[in-house]
């Protein structure tokens, strides 16, 4: 008797799961939706507006217009050129960033005393404006890329060697006791635990430095370039082509989800990879 | 039965800007090959560093520690250690996770044959390629044992290897623990704060004293006590009678 009522109950329990299910899938195309109409919707807005002349389509440009200019820049063979500068100035200073930071995280873990002696210049660094340095390195450095690098890296190293020095320091002493007592030396402390406890840091701290460096990049092209989105933006609110401006910056929301989604990707296949295998 | 371990007249102490925390003060004690002490004090009493200053990973600033009859300077794979928590590396599978020693030592050779036939015969072979948040607290622990037989050790420092465990689970770890040690007829000091878990483990218990840590007394146990297993000795009516007599001096004022 109890089993059939147990049958019973079981397949009204899988009805309601299914209902749930459908329930959830349908709140996440909403979701979708939504989002997407928005985001069409600020753009016919905008269009309409600056059609019927409410916004003045001199200063605050048209999605027409911005499509029309992004079309001349690529009929003009220089669309690729400047988002090329751009991102490729990004990617390294990120890649620097990225080697810097772990680099010196783990050598200030190594030797304590030395970060102790720097910390106050640290701090020093990492508050100061980095903007405000920029004019001052292109005057040393000169008007060339490797100087926008500089300025991208001086805006995100800091902070970075703080974060990752301290998610060292949260590692629990006895996992390195551990180590220890299994013979091992400082060089497997930090193979076998500070890199691989600290990998969710590392990947946090590469999504807040991606975009650091895209700041660091457009400030310094700001200042010091003659290609480039941040030069494009620069140079067109200068002529007063507020087209150009507007365009620029639509194409860096673009690089910058693109590039964080690069980051996110990266984020899923080591997960993948971690829960997966071995 | 031949000495294994000689530890003589050994202090440990270190500074603070305020003063010198003396930890240990003039503690001695020898342990024969094979034999299962455990070692019971009041918490903060300086047992964990008992333990470190054992197996090399701090210094004594006097006294010695002799092992095997060479004194013991820095770690060794001859002694093993198991801590508290078992740090299993959540990043590793349990296969891999045991195989951190030989990984280390650079033996990783013919012990992966070892370790399969570790995790076969303590029941983990199922999940050797499991995550330890998979594992309950009692196979986590078992883990942690292969982690550290996998080194071969002659003398196994337990560090209140059960304390982080719930108490039912405690009672069979320590069993199963205890009958792994024995079979395989290792050398073991258990340092716990559990009185009961101390009698039910230990060929004899030492009793520390608060700090300055020294041996406050010992208690031997009666050889047909010692080898019942831990559970069937929670049920003998001689651990009463051992557990009043520790109680009794935990009990003195030394204590309070």
């Amino acid at each position: 008797m109890t089993r059939t009522s147990d049958r019973q109950i079981h397949s009204t329990q899988i009805l309601r799961q299914k209902q749930f299910i459908r329930n959830e899938n349908r709140k996440i195309r909403l979701l979708y939706l939504l989002r997407v109409f928005l985001f069409l919707f600020f753009l016919a807005l905008w269009e309409f507006t600056a059609s019927r002349g409410i916004l003045n389509p001199f200063i605050f440009s048209s999605p027409s217009r911005v499509c029309e200019t992004i079309g001349q820049w690529h009929s003009q063979n220089v669309l690729a050129v400047h988002i090329g500068s751009t991102m490729q100035e990004t990617v390294i200073s990120f890649l620097i960033v990225t080697v810097l930071g772990i680099a010196s995280a783990i050598f200030l873990w190594r030797f304590p005393f030395i970060y102790r002696v720097l910390e106050p210049y640290f701090i020093l660094f990492n508050s100061l404006p980095k903007s405000a340095l920029a004019p001052l390195l292109i005057v040393w450095l000169g008007n060339q890329p490797r100087t926008i690098i500089l300025v991208a890296v001086s805006l995100a190293i800091f902070s970075s060697i703080l974060t990752l020095y301290n998610a060292f320091l949260q590692i629990d002493p006895d996992k390195i006791k551990l180590i220890r007592s299994l013979n091992g030396t400082r060089i497997h402390i930090v193979q076998k635990v500070l890199l691989p406890a600290c990998i969710p840091v590392f990947i946090s701290n590469m999504k807040v430095n991606i975009g650091l460096c895209l700041v660091g990049v457009i400030i310094g092209e700001f200042l010091a370039a003659r290609e480039g989105l941040g030069y494009l933006i620069i140079y067109g609110s200068q002529v007063f082509k507020m087209d150009w401006v507007v365009a620029a910056i639509l194409i860096l929301c673009v690089i910058a989800i693109f590039l964080y989604a690069i980051i996110t990707l990266t984020e899923k296949l080591y997960t993948g990879y971690y829960l997966k295998n071995k | 039965m031949d000495t294994i371990l000689q530890v003589s007249s050994l202090g440990f102490e270190y500074q603070t800007r305020q003063t010198t925390v003396e930890v240990i003060r003039d503690l001695s004690m020898t342990v024969c090959r094979g034999e299962f002490i455990s070692v019971v004090g009041p918490s903060g009493c300086g047992k964990s560093t008992l333990l470190d200053l054992i197996c090399g990973l701090q210094k004594p600033v006097s006294g010695s520690v002799c092992f095997e009859g060479k004194a013991v300077e820095g770690t060794s794979t001859k002694i093993g250690y198991m801590l508290q928590k078992d740090h299993l590396f959540e990043w590793r599978s349990i296969e891999r996770n045991v195989m951190l020693g030989p990984e280390i030592n650079r033996k990783k050779r013919n012990t992966q044959k070892q370790a399969e036939d570790f995790l076969n015969k303590y029941d983990l072979s199922a999940f050797s390629h499991s995550k330890p948040s998979q594992l309950s607290g009692g196979m986590r622990q078992r883990a942690a044992l292969i982690r550290t037989m996998m080194m071969h050790p002659k003398l196994l420092l337990l560090d209140e290897p059960f304390s982080a465990l719930d108490y039912q689970t405690r009672l069979t770890v320590c069993n199963d623990i205890w009958t792994i040690l024995k079979e395989t007829e290792k050398t073991a000091i258990l340092v716990t704060h559990d009185l009961a878990e101390a009698i039910s483990t230990g060929d004899r218990v030492l009793i520390l004293s608060k700090r300055p840590t020294r041996i406050e007394k010992e208690i031997p146990f009666d050889p047909e006590f010692q080898r019942l297993s831990p559970i069937e000795r929670r049920k003998d009516p001689r651990f009463n009678q051992y557990f009043q007599i520790l109680w009794e001096v935990f009990s003195h004022d030394s204590y309070q």
